[in-house]
């Protein structure tokens, strides 16, 4: 109460929908992120007060969470890591004509992800030993796990998609090693050191892949004459309940949880999602709970991954480590002894995020109309300006034409790989995890004295294992029984060229 | 009357103080009075020297007037007025090499960071800029170019015009970077043109609040116990960190497990969750769960007390003989005039000696000790010897 009623100021509501606006307009604009938005106006923290400024910073970040849906959706660029999964079902649901559909449902689920998360976050202070009890190993466990998901994302060819998975994994192993110190497939350049630019590479595969192909095409799609309605039905709000509850839960615990990549959260939820769908073959057609899932669980973790910030002081991203130092620019100490110490800021920052979610929602669904009136535009003039943003995004990414290098030529080998027929989603997978999987491996068995067996010391990592088996295990099953049963086969590859027709 | 006097109220006693002010006013008056009418009767008794006067020797002086012959008669003639310049505040060297400094780069000063924006070295490069901004009235644009430990901002300013209009920061130990051989980084000691530094902040060893070590004997015993089982964690090979604890296992005679973790962030959850035993950090990064006793310091790396926790032996004084601390500097191109690079060094001083620089960045737990760009190239020099060594070893 403390929260809303210091909260409740005209100057701190003003900036905290000047935040929310400006968040969206970075989550539009395809590169440029919340941590390059926080990071710009984080000088505000040397003249605003301490309350306004922590208010601004983290509406800016939750707002780019709203924001990021919309090109994911429209134009199949990622606005930021963490809508890349949004891509893969949004953009096909406007080939369908969908679009408003696409956006109303991530607004709604990102709202109710959101809300739930608040309460998580009011108490929050209960959580901080839960969100640090997990281990290396509990860690390594979970994203063995999520990259045996990947086997649901190879499509139609399981060769193409393990192919593309590996592309993915070769991407993220480019940099340093910090194990040894030494250089891995940097080819002496400096600007390879810390790794190929995750959201360079995705802008590129999926997004200026895509207007390649459509450039090189016979035929190029035209949006204009199939905008569809933006309302939602009942029966759209009924399919996606369960994904947004799903996606709820799991972005919650990958937010909590500090150093998880929001990119794996919402991946995550999108690779369940199509796992225990009574119909699997929509997904990556069109299907709206590979839209809702992610939205909702990459809106949930904005808020959760707040938790080990407030609580423990530990920044779970880059966007959090710059709301850390505007807590440090004004000598505001997070860590428990911050709801004693600055009660104001501590509940002032939890009640202004439950404020943003109210004023996105509010804001997102007039404006879905808006953002759909986009498709009116020409389709080469649409390419042509998403061309120019991406680029001027990927530029502001590292300062450098590196990275704009980095999404051209990512560009062109999604381009090729579109043209072989070779899965997107798997590499984008790979890539998030490759890395959270090298790191919990390595540093569980340092802290391991080296011992391969403690990797089933932890129950969690246990419970992880078990799991995968029964995932591999099942695949096997279901491809014996299709090799038996050719019947059943041919009718769900019959399935599949329906539903191919549908989207083309 | 003592109860009287007890019994004065405020208002007897402003009119008390009321009574006594007035009165010293009036001796002032009578003061300033008596002065005026002794100044107005030494002009009386001088009042016979006037222009056109008669007066007795050549050439006695009395006040603006001299006993000068005119004719035959000696008279008091007013001196000569000499024409007086006009006052001119006469600009020191430092002023005008600023003046020029600013004039060359437009009042715009660029300001590249070789780390992300958040970090300490953002914060304090721009809390720095601030006051560069405040202090010369220079427009001050800061650009964040992270990568590569902070070599791609320092080759960036190293290579931009020598006209000084391009400075960056420089974080010692981390730049050192160059020195090991796998290295991709294309600056070295000499392509560096230093400004004095004032960020100081000393690495700290940290354990959690619930360990059972409680000084650094009793860190040391454990690991001579069980060589190679105390988990300490680390930046990875060639890290300040990692140097740091080569050097403690050398003087200690002990064996660590060293568990690389990616960054600060990793090592805070890592010993927050006691997967490993303790860190090596910068105070600065630590400060936070040491201010909400989360972590215990055991000692600091340097050769005092550290403002922010004097309570904290330093390790020397424990018997550990290791110091490892960062500095924040700030540097720019070679080739610019030496006038130059010496105003703005000068600069730099001014803004580290004002207590309100002080205060600001001691909010940010980055201490404020001067090194002029000499001391810095010997600090460089010396703990380069150090790391090559170490790193010859290793």
């Amino acid at each position: 109460m403390l929260g809303f009623g210091h909260i409740l100021t005209p100057s701190i509501i003003l900036y905290a929908v000047l935040g929310c606006a400006l968040g969206m307009i970075t989550g539009v604009l395809p590169g440029f992120g919340p941590a390059a938005a926080t990071g710009l106006l984080l000088p505000l923290a040397f003249v605003l007060e301490p309350t306004q400024s922590i208010v601004m910073l983290a509406s800016i970040y939750y707002g780019s969470m709203y924001g990021g849906t919309i090109t994911s959706v429209l134009l199949n660029v990622p606005g930021e890591a963490s809508s890349v999964a949004t891509c893969i079902d949004g953009y096909q649901m406007t080939k369908k004509g969908q679009a408003g559909k696409a956006l109303a449902i991530a607004a709604i689920g990102s709202f109710i992800g959101g809300t739930i998360a608040m309460i998580g976050l009011v108490f929050s202070s209960k959580l901080a030993d839960l969100a640090i009890s997990f281990t290396f190993l509990d860690m390594f466990g979970f994203s063995l796990l999520a990259l045996t998901l990947v086997v649901g994302l190879t499509g139609d060819s399981m060769i193409k998609g393990l192919i593309s998975a590996f592309l993915g994994l070769f991407i993220g192993m480019v940099g340093l090693d910090i194990y040894t110190g030494g250089p891995r497939f940097t080819m002496g350049l400096p600007e390879l050191t810390d790794g190929i630019s995750f959201i360079a590479v995705i802008m590129g595969i999926f997004g200026l892949s895509e207007i390649l192909e459509s450039i090189g095409g016979k035929k190029q799609p035209d949006f204009s004459g199939n905008i569809g309605s933006v309302l939602l039905k009942w029966r759209d709000f009924k399919d996606s309940f369960g994904a947004i509850m799903r996606g709820t839960g799991i972005g919650f615990f990958f937010g909590l949880v500090p150093g998880s990549p929001a990119a794996a959260c919402s991946f995550t939820s999108y690779t369940i999602e199509k796992r225990i769908s009574k119909t699997p073959e929509r997904f990556g057609k069109g299907a709206i709970q590979g839209v809702a899932g992610p939205e909702t669980a990459n809106n949930a973790l904005g808020i959760s991954n707040f938790i080990p910030l407030i609580t423990l002081g530990i920044p779970s991203s880059a966007t959090m480590a710059i709301l850390l130092g505007a807590f440090t620019i004004n000598g505001l100490t997070p860590g428990p002894t911050l709801f004693t110490n600055n009660p104001e800021i501590a509940w002032g920052l939890i009640a202004s995020l439950g404020l943003s979610n109210v004023i996105l929602l509010v804001m997102s669904l007039p404006l879905v109309r808006v953002w759909i009136s986009i498709l009116r535009i020409p389709t080469m003039t649409l390419y042509a300006i998403t061309l120019a943003f991406m680029t001027i995004g990927a530029y502001v990414i590292s300062g450098s034409m590196f990275t704009v290098l980095t999404l051209w030529v990512s560009g062109l080998i999604g381009f090729v790989l579109r043209r072989y027929k070779f899965p997107m989603a798997p590499a984008a997978l790979t890539l998030v995890l490759g890395a959270m999987l090298e790191k919990s491996f390595r540093t569980a068995l340092q802290i391991n004295y080296g011992d391969f067996g403690s990797l089933f010391s932890s129950t969690r990592a246990n419970v992880a294992y078990a799991l995968i088996v029964l995932i591999i295990g099942s695949k096997i099953v279901t491809a014996v029984r299709r090799k038996m049963n050719p019947k059943t086969q041919s009718s769900a590859q019959k399935s599949l060229n329906d539903t191919e027709e549908v989207r083309s | 009357m003592l109860v009287l006097v007890k019994s004065k109220t405020n208002k007897e006693k402003n009119g008390e103080i009321m009574r006594n002010t007035k009165s010293a006013l009036r001796i002032s008056i009578l003061a300033i009075a008596a002065l005026t009418l002794s100044v107005s009767t030494s002009g009386s008794v001088s009042a016979a020297v006037k222009a056109g006067a008669a007066c007795k020797k050549a050439g006695q002086k009395s006040g603006t007037f001299t006993c000068t012959k005119v004719g035959t008669k000696l008279v008091w003639k007013a001196n000569a007025v000499k024409p007086v310049a006009p006052v001119v505040p006469v600009k020191s060297e430092y002023d005008l090499q600023i003046a020029a400094w600013l004039k060359d780069c437009n009042n715009t000063i660029s300001v590249i960071i070789g780390y992300g924006a958040g970090g300490a070295t953002d914060i304090w490069v721009r809390n720095k800029a601030n006051y560069i901004q405040t202090l010369t009235g220079a427009k001050v644009n800061v650009t964040n170019l992270p990568g590569a430990g902070g070599s791609l901002g320092i080759t960036k300013v190293t290579s931009a015009k020598r006209n000084g209009c391009t400075i960056g920061n420089v974080n010692l130990p981390s730049a050192l970077q160059y020195l090991r051989p796998t290295s991709s980084v294309t600056y070295n000691k000499e392509s560096i043109n230093f400004i004095a530094t004032s960020g100081f902040s000393s690495n700290a060893l940290v354990v959690n609040a619930t360990s059972a070590y409680k000084t650094v004997a009793d860190l040391i015993a454990a690991a001579k116990a069980a060589p190679g089982k105390i988990n300490a964690g680390s930046d990875g090979p060639g890290s300040d960190d990692a140097i740091a604890y080569y050097d403690v296992e050398t003087k200690a005679g002990i064996k660590l497990n060293q568990v690389v973790l990616d960054g600060s962030a990793a090592k805070v959850t890592a010993l927050l969750s006691n997967q490993i035993d303790f860190f090596g950090g910068s105070v600065t990064g630590v400060l936070p769960q040491l201010t909400n006793k989360q972590f215990r310091a055991l000692c600091v790396y340097t050769d005092k007390a550290v403002k922010f926790i004097p309570d904290v032996p330093t390790c020397v004084s424990q018997g550990l003989n290791v110091l490892s601390t960062n500095l924040w500097s700030l540097m720019m191109a070679q080739g610019v005039d030496e006038k130059r690079r010496q105003a703005i060094e000068d600069l730099m001083i001014k803004i580290a000696e004002n207590p309100a620089y002080v205060a600001s960045a001691d909010k940010l737990g980055i201490e404020t000790r001067i090194f002029t760009s000499d001391a810095l190239s010997e600090e460089w020099t010396r703990q380069a010897v150090l790391y090559k060594g170490i790193l010859a070893k290793i």
